[in-house]
């Protein structure tokens, strides 16, 4: 972890992040040595730290010698091995610089750089791989996936380069990332989940073999609707514009948003995606530890 | 203190207040944009309710409370004092007012003199009458009773009989003892400068003597003269019969205070003729002679020749008396019996008057409302509300 992340990262999400794990959710896979299956040795040898033994780790990685010179137990990370890779599609399209008049400075694509950020930290403690998509002024541009420091800065860049803006590709646009995600690859996607067709996306890429996460990330005023008197509510996206009185708006939108998050909640569930909602108002870390829980450590 | 408006049509400007009603209203109508992405879900098609909300009430009171005291400003209000309906009962310093019955129980009791001081100060017997009661009716509301206690014979009237704005209850109590009236005057000293044809009119002026004489053992017989010599000081009057100018010696002689009388013949370049007044006409309203100040003294111009063919008034009984009161017009009247003074009503309505004791507000009102407009500004500029 380096100080660049830390831009991005407000302090409770790096305080959270030892208590995750990246891991995906396909059962195919059979825990083995490492914390995931390996086909290529020769990756990934890149001794990252020692860390502190804990319950459930499993007894073989522990370092030995290290016991011996030291009375304490460390376990070598930099022993794993991985296949897995992470690839993070964040959605900077115009909604996304929507953000709440309480804290007009914290826009939604600020949330998805801290929890893109986050991600990318995990991984890179883990030793996997990680590869980065930003959908912004109607184009997808891609990091390929990688693994190491340098990865890390490389999507570090392309975070801070992002720029809301423009809207939701086409499918043509939309292509490279079917050839670079591969099958059972862990996908997350940080968005506002408004445009139907990114839903879509995510539920073609999971029933294609990828491991889908999302996380949609809603304003507090979405999630209040906290006006009174009159408002020329506008759709940066398609432009439309409605003008109507808040309060006598609220009851109904209220009701509508709820089903409507309801509804998403459910076809996500049904199309075997990881969901997470995460309101700017509300800490950064519990999307993810909801997505990405440290695996419970029934012995070893 | 009662508050009066002297021009209550200008309330029609409180018409103004709906100026910033309205333009708070219209503030209303403003509709904020904000950028939301989920307003698909927004199904409610309402336009926004035109409910009467005023925006920035602070401010719309202070711009109504502003207004509204300009309106005031306009319509020039004052305070008077409160009508007093205790009767003044005012003494004329010499009066008893003890001989006076039956007299109001609650009264106020002041005497007729400068700031009208109460019955137990001390004042001076000779006082202003006429002009002290003008004043009082000026000063006091006109629902006021006002009862006057003068004693029988008034002195310190004016020329004007006394004319107030309201019935007064006149009171005379006889008195005894009576200012004593000025001493007489003594005849005037004549002489005479006459060119020499006109040695008759001496014999007229002599007769004049003669007849003051009659009531004056004091008049003294003209100086008679038919040289251009001035005369003494203890002269009074010289009769400048000579033709040509007159001489610098007797101007000067009359500027000291002394009264030069000349025929037309005579010639006064200097002075200017249009000061000169009327002071004798004959019975048809003819201009007899004129009279124009010269220094301290005066010039008495007769429009004829002092003879008898031209100025027939010369052989008239009275001419005595008619050239003494020319030469010394006597002071006017200034005592008389009271009962023959009591004040006239004024046809004026003394309501009109006794605005002279009103206060006028507007110093203070122009006060307080620069002192609202500069509170009001500041809250129009430092309120956020329309920049945000």
């Amino acid at each position: 972890m380096s100080d660049v992340g830390a831009r991005f990262m407000p302090p409770e999400l790096r305080e959270a992040l030892p208590g995750l794990r990246l891991a995906s959710r396909r059962p195919a896979r059979a825990r083995g040595i490492g914390q995931h299956p390996s086909r290529s040795r020769g990756e990934g040898l890149e001794f990252s730290e020692y860390r502190t033994y804990e319950p459930g780790d499993d007894l073989r990685r522990i370092d030995w010698k290290l016991y011996a010179r030291s009375d304490r137990y460390f376990v070598r990370e930099a022993e794993r091995e991985s296949p897995l890779t992470l690839w993070l599609l964040v959605d900077a399209s115009a909604s996304m610089e929507q953000s709440d008049a309480a804290r007009p400075r914290w826009t939604r694509l600020d949330a998805a750089r801290a929890l893109a950020a986050a991600c990318v930290a995990l991984a890179l403690r883990q030793g996997d791989r990680f590869g980065l998509a930003t959908v912004a002024a109607g184009r997808l541009e891609i990091v390929p996936a990688g693994s190491g420091l340098r990865q890390r800065d490389r999507c570090h860049l392309a975070l801070h380069r992002l720029q809301a803006g423009g809207p939701w590709p086409d499918e043509a646009g939309l292509r490279p990332l079917w050839e670079r995600v591969g099958a059972g690859d862990l996908l997350l996607m940080l968005g506002d989940h408004f445009e139907a067709a990114g839903v879509a996306l995510l539920e073609r890429l999971a029933a294609a073999g990828r491991d889908v996460s999302s996380v949609q990330i809603l304003t507090a005023e979405e999630r209040d609707f906290p006006f009174t008197g009159g408002y020329r509510f506008r759709d940066v996206e398609s432009g439309a514009e409605l003008l109507t009185d808040a309060a006598a708006a609220r009851a109904g939108f209220l009701e509508d948003f709820r089903i409507a998050r309801l509804q998403l909640a459910a076809r996500l569930a049904a199309a075997g995606i990881g969901h997470a909602t995460h309101v700017l108002d509300e800490p950064l870390d519990t999307p993810l530890r909801r997505l990405f829980p440290a695996p419970r450590r029934s012995g070893a | 203190m009662t508050f009066a408006l002297l021009f209550p049509g200008a309330l029609a400007a409180l018409a103004a207040l709906g100026i910033p009603l309205l333009l708070h209203l219209a503030r209303r109508a403003e509709q904020r944009p904000l950028d939301f992405a989920a307003l698909r879900w927004i199904r409610s098609r309402h336009r926004p309710a035109r409910r009467v909300v005023l925006e920035e009430r602070r401010l719309l009171m202070l711009r109504l409370l502003l207004l509204g005291l300009v309106a005031l400003f306009l319509a020039e209000p004052v305070v008077r004092p409160t009508p007093e309906s205790r009767p003044w009962v005012v003494v004329v310093p010499g009066a008893d007012p003890a001989e006076v019955q039956p007299l109001p129980e609650e009264a106020e009791w002041r005497w007729l003199a400068p700031g009208f001081p109460a019955l137990g100060a001390s004042v001076s017997a000779q006082q202003p009458v006429s002009s002290l009661l003008r004043e009082l009716d000026a000063l006091l509301p006109s629902s006021t009773p006002l009862v006057v206690i003068a004693p029988s014979v008034l002195h310190g009237l004016d020329g004007e009989r006394v004319s107030l704005g309201r019935d007064v209850d006149w009171r005379t109590v006889p008195v005894t003892a009576s200012v004593p009236a000025g001493t007489r005057m003594p005849a005037p000293r004549l002489a005479l400068r006459h060119a020499d044809e006109r040695g008759a009119v001496a014999g007229y002026l002599r007769a004049v003597v003669a007849a003051w004489r009659l009531r004056d053992r004091d008049a003294v017989a003209p100086d008679v003269a038919a040289a251009l010599r001035v005369p003494g000081p203890e002269i009074d009057t010289l009769f400048w019969l000579q033709p040509g100018n007159v001489p610098e010696a007797v101007r000067e002689w009359t500027e000291a205070g002394r009264t030069l009388v000349v025929e037309p013949p005579a010639v006064l370049t200097d002075g200017p003729e249009e000061t000169a007044v009327a002071l004798w006409r004959a019975a048809d309203g003819s201009v007899l002679a004129t009279a124009r100040p010269l220094g301290a003294g005066r010039l008495i111009r007769l429009q004829q020749p002092l003879r008898p063919d031209t100025l027939p008034q010369l052989l008239e009984p009275d001419f005595p008396a008619v050239l003494r009161a020319l030469l010394q017009p006597g002071p006017a009247p200034v005592s008389a019996p009271a009962e023959a003074q009591r004040p006239l009503r004024s046809p004026v309505d003394s309501d009109g008057r006794s605005s002279l004791a009103a206060r006028s507000l507007q110093p203070w009102l122009a006060l307080l409302i620069a002192l609202l407009l500069l509170r009001e500004r500041w809250l129009a500029t430092a309120t956020r509300r329309w920049t945000a």
